[in-house]
């Protein structure tokens, strides 16, 4: 029963993304994508990894989809420049060839489960109970530093290259009744999701997206629209996220000798503490890379 | 605080308070960059003193934890980095970003941009030479990428602004490149430490992973044939830009090409073959397109790919690092002249360009302009690029050919002394046409007047010269390893 | 076990349809779409790879986390970046 359903997953993955990717108009690429991306979170679900499903929903599919849609309206229309289909044939061969290989060398490959043994050793002492929780923001918080360092220097970029903020329009009667339901829902799923990723998935990743989700309702609904103060509030939020993880890491170095290593019995706490500043840094900086960081005169 | 962790955290907080001030990003930078050199000094006496450190950040050791490795190569490479990088920061400063006659307006945006990149930059690469882990490796990457394109893009034009959007998806495809040999190494052994690299090259399924990995930073190295990208991005941008991308970016993919490969051992020979192999066709067509070319900045953006191609040829044929010390030495070596002389260069063409208005070769000799200190740095470099005695390339050339002689392997010494010709000829084409005297100058031709850029390519140029004087320094340096 | 092995080859196909794609496509779009598919199809390779004994590693589901929070971020990137080519083409 469960094959079957993963059969059919992945046949619907597989299909919808040709279709994205080889689908004339933009709109329904974007689509397509979408929806694929709802379908590769069901597939991390069955995977066993729920922590993983709730981001790629919220950041793969949805942000993403955003990003995609807010972009195939502003580009040119598709004029397909594709090479002649001798060459289409051939490449299509030496890529089902390498994907062939790949899924072969996968398989075979012995993989000796190193980690879980040593996650769950180490779990008690970690300050949280969600194994995934823990390597992000404990065993491996170094990864995760430099991740948010990678969303900032995507801002810096996006400053710089300027590209034009959306500029919401009426969407109709139905907007506020649904904003009204929608915008305290997510603000609500955040807290929750960020509480409770201490034992149970969620976490600030999925928790920043949830509300960076709500802020662009909000924003393209036209409740709140992107003036130029507000964005700079924006922007100072996306901001203490690098900051305080970073100043965070240093202290604990002050404090016990080791880079991000917490003190005994406190690594909760820390954790939640950065978790809750990188909460709403992340969704600032979501929605900046959705409206565009604002240029501060410099005169 | 520890400097290791300074070393990375420092430049990152700076390009934080770079980025949240634009209109004094210049306080943060200079400063930040200093610190950052006086650090990466620190460090590298701590290496020569008590050997190399190895720190397990947050106390977990790997492979469940990621590992800082502080080694002499290392030790080498920040200082590099923080080297070529503070007299490039200098250039930034008083130059601006951006060599026309742009308003003060336009000039204080670049530099408002140019400095969070930088540091931002200067953060991501400590943070890659610094790390012993394979996917923190990979994230590290994921921020010099941006960074980089962000150099790229500052100048804003469309060309820029093309090669930018070009670089930045060929890097993205490097890095799941890169990321794929991850997931593959991980499904075959478990971890993804650097230290467990040598199990990747047992059996067959490995070496895949293995190749994964390099093929995914050859393309973020631009060694040929995956070097597609580079020429647009590296000749579009400012030469501050160019510099920075040409002399630091593409040694971070270096690096780890290189560290995997002393890290692999014995089993990692057909990965080797392949990296010379590429290497010398590397060499040959940035040559071929150096000869080629009508712009100088293109002359030296393909001459970047001809030197990238030399230092993989070196990586490929040093061969196993426990029987043959001296060539994989030779490649760090070589990766630390190309820096200086190569910053040197561009930040001279960018102000030949700026005297003379246009950067066409066909152009270069004015009847009305003597040679000025840009040509001059110019031509020091282009020496160290050729690799020439007594800089610090000749060293890096003649320890390699030296080895390779050893070996008897004559096809490769072949072919480096035909890259070497090749490389005197297409930068002769500059330099005979910049330092011409003679009867044709006007008696009215004047020098140009002093700047600030001339200062600094002439200080990088130098320093290139005079690494080949001090080289018994960074030799003894690479000789302290972990192990 | 078989489980596995079909989001194997589902991650492998991704891979290899998204190597297909940027490969002969040029438009800009395209091409960050392809890209999005090729993480994609290796998120799947990870996670294929993590199961063992009926428990997900958790170390691999932060991995693709990670890459799932820097992929949106150079998504981001590329669009504003095309955004800004494809409207100076106008001009």
């Amino acid at each position: 029963m469960s094959l079957a359903f993963d059969i059919l997953l992945t046949i619907g993955i597989f299909f919808t993304a040709a279709a994205t990717l080889g689908m004339r108009d933009r709109v329904g690429s974007v689509v397509g994508f979408v929806v694929a991306g709802l379908l590769v979170a069901l597939s991390w679900v069955r995977l066993g990894a729920p922590d993983v499903a709730l981001a790629e929903a919220a950041i793969g599919a949805g942000l993403t989809g955003a990003l995609l849609l807010r972009s195939s309206g502003r580009l040119k229309p598709v004029e397909r420049l594709i090479s002649p289909p001798s060459h289409r044939f051939i490449v299509a061969l030496i890529a089902a060839a390498f994907a062939g290989a790949l899924a072969w060398a996968v398989y075979t490959a012995s993989g000796a489960a190193l980690y879980p043994a040593l996650v769950s050793e180490r779990l008690a002492s970690s300050g949280v109970t969600n194994p995934v929780t823990a390597v992000l923001l404990n065993f491996r918080a170094w990864d995760t530093l430099l991740e948010i360092a990678v969303l900032f220097a995507a801002l810096i970029l996006v400053r710089i290259v300027a590209p034009a903020v959306p500029q919401p329009v009426a969407l109709g009667e139905l907007m506020l009744p649904f904003a009204r339901i929608i915008v305290p829902m997510c603000a609500f799923l955040a807290g929750h999701l960020l509480w409770q990723g201490a034992s149970v998935p969620g976490g600030a990743f999925q928790a920043g997206a949830m509300l960076a989700g709500g802020l662009l309702v909000l924003m393209l609904g036209g409740f709140a629209a992107p003036t130029p103060r507000l964005m700079s509030w924006g922007a100072m939020l996306a901001l203490v996220g690098l900051a305080v993880f970073s100043l965070a890491a240093l202290g604990a170095e002050v404090l016990t000798g080791t880079l991000l290593l917490y003190p005994d019995g406190t690594a909760k706490f820390w954790i939640l503490g950065i978790e809750a500043a990188l909460t709403l840094s992340i969704a600032a900086m979501l929605c900046l890379l959705f409206c565009g960081v604002p240029r501060r005169p410099l005169k | 605080m520890s400097d290791i962790s300074l070393l990375v955290l420092l430049p990152l907080l700076a390009s934080v308070g770079a980025a949240a001030t634009p209109r004094a990003s210049e306080l943060w930078g200079l400063p930040a960059t200093a610190l950052t050199a006086v650090l990466a000094l620190w460090l590298t006496l701590d290496v020569l003193q008590d050997g190399a450190r190895e720190v397990a950040i947050g106390g977990w050791a790997a492979p469940l934890g990621i590992v800082f490795v502080a080694d002499g190569l290392a030790a080498l490479m920040l200082l590099m980095t923080s080297g070529v990088g503070i007299v490039v920061a200098i250039q930034a400063t008083s130059w601006g970003v951006w060599p026309s006659s742009a308003g003060s307006e336009e000039a204080a945006s670049l530099r408002a941009g140019f400095w969070p990149l930088w540091l931002a930059t200067l953060g991501a690469m400590n943070a890659l030479f610094l790390s012993g882990d394979l996917f923190n490796i990979y994230v590290a990457f994921e921020i010099l990428g941006l960074t980089a394109v962000g150099l790229t893009a500052l100048s804003g034009t469309r060309s820029a602004l093309r090669a930018a959007f070009d670089y930045l998806s060929a890097g993205l495809a490097g890095s799941l490149m890169l990321l794929l040999g991850v997931a593959l190494a991980y499904s075959a052994i478990g971890r993804v430490d650097l230290e467990a690299v040598p199990m990747l090259a047992e059996t067959i399924t490995r070496r895949i992973a293995l190749a994964l990995l390099v093929t995914g930073l050859a393309v973020k190295a631009a060694l040929f044939p995956l070097h597609f990208w580079m020429p647009a991005a590296h000749s579009s941008a400012a030469p501050v830009a160019s510099a920075l991308l040409s002399a630091l970016v593409v040694k971070g993919a270096l690096y780890v090409i290189l560290r995997i490969s002393i890290e692999g051992g014995a089993g990692m020979e057909a990965v080797r073959f392949a990296l010379a192999i590429m290497g010398a066709g590397a060499m040959l067509w940035g040559a071929w397109g150096a000869l080629r070319a009508t712009r100088l900045k293109l002359l030296v953006a393909q001459s970047t790919i001809a030197q990238i191609g030399l230092i993989a040829l070196a990586i490929g044929v040093a061969g196993d690092s426990l029987q043959q010390n001296g060539l994989w030495q030779a490649a760090a070596l070589l990766m630390l002249s190309h820096a200086f002389a190569k910053a040197a260069m561009f930040i001279a063409v960018g102000r030949i360009a700026e005297e003379l208005g246009h950067d066409r070769i066909s152009g270069l000799n004015r009847k009305e302009l003597r040679p000025g200190a840009a040509e001059f740095a110019f031509a020091i470099a282009s020496v160290s690029l050729i690799g020439l005695p007594p800089t610090a390339g000749f060293i890096g050339k003649w320890l390699l050919i030296d080895g390779l002689i050893a070996r008897g392997a004559w096809i490769w010494v072949a072919l480096i002394l035909i890259g070497t010709a090749l490389s005197a000829a297409y930068l002769s084409r500059v330099v005979s046409r910049c330092l011409r005297g003679g009867p044709h100058i006007a008696a009215s031709a004047h020098h140009p007047a002093w700047s600030t850029g001339d200062i600094t390519a002439l200080g990088l140029a130098t320093s290139a010269l005079v690494l080949g004087l001090a080289s018994a320094l960074p030799l003894t340096l690479l000789e302290i390893t972990v192990k | 076990m078989t489980s596995d092995l079909i989001y194997i080859c589902a991650g492998s196909g991704l891979v290899g349809l998204a190597l297909y794609r940027l490969s002969t496509c040029r438009d800009m779009l395209l091409r960050v779409l392809s890209l999005n598919v090729l993480a994609v199809g290796v998120a799947m390779l990870f996670l294929a790879s993590a199961r063992h004994a009926g428990i997900t590693d958790a170390v691999p589901q932060a991995f693709v986390l990670t890459g799932i929070v820097v992929l949106v971020a150079v998504t981001a990137a590329l669009l504003a970046l095309a955004e800004r080519v494809d409207g100076q083409d106008d001009e």
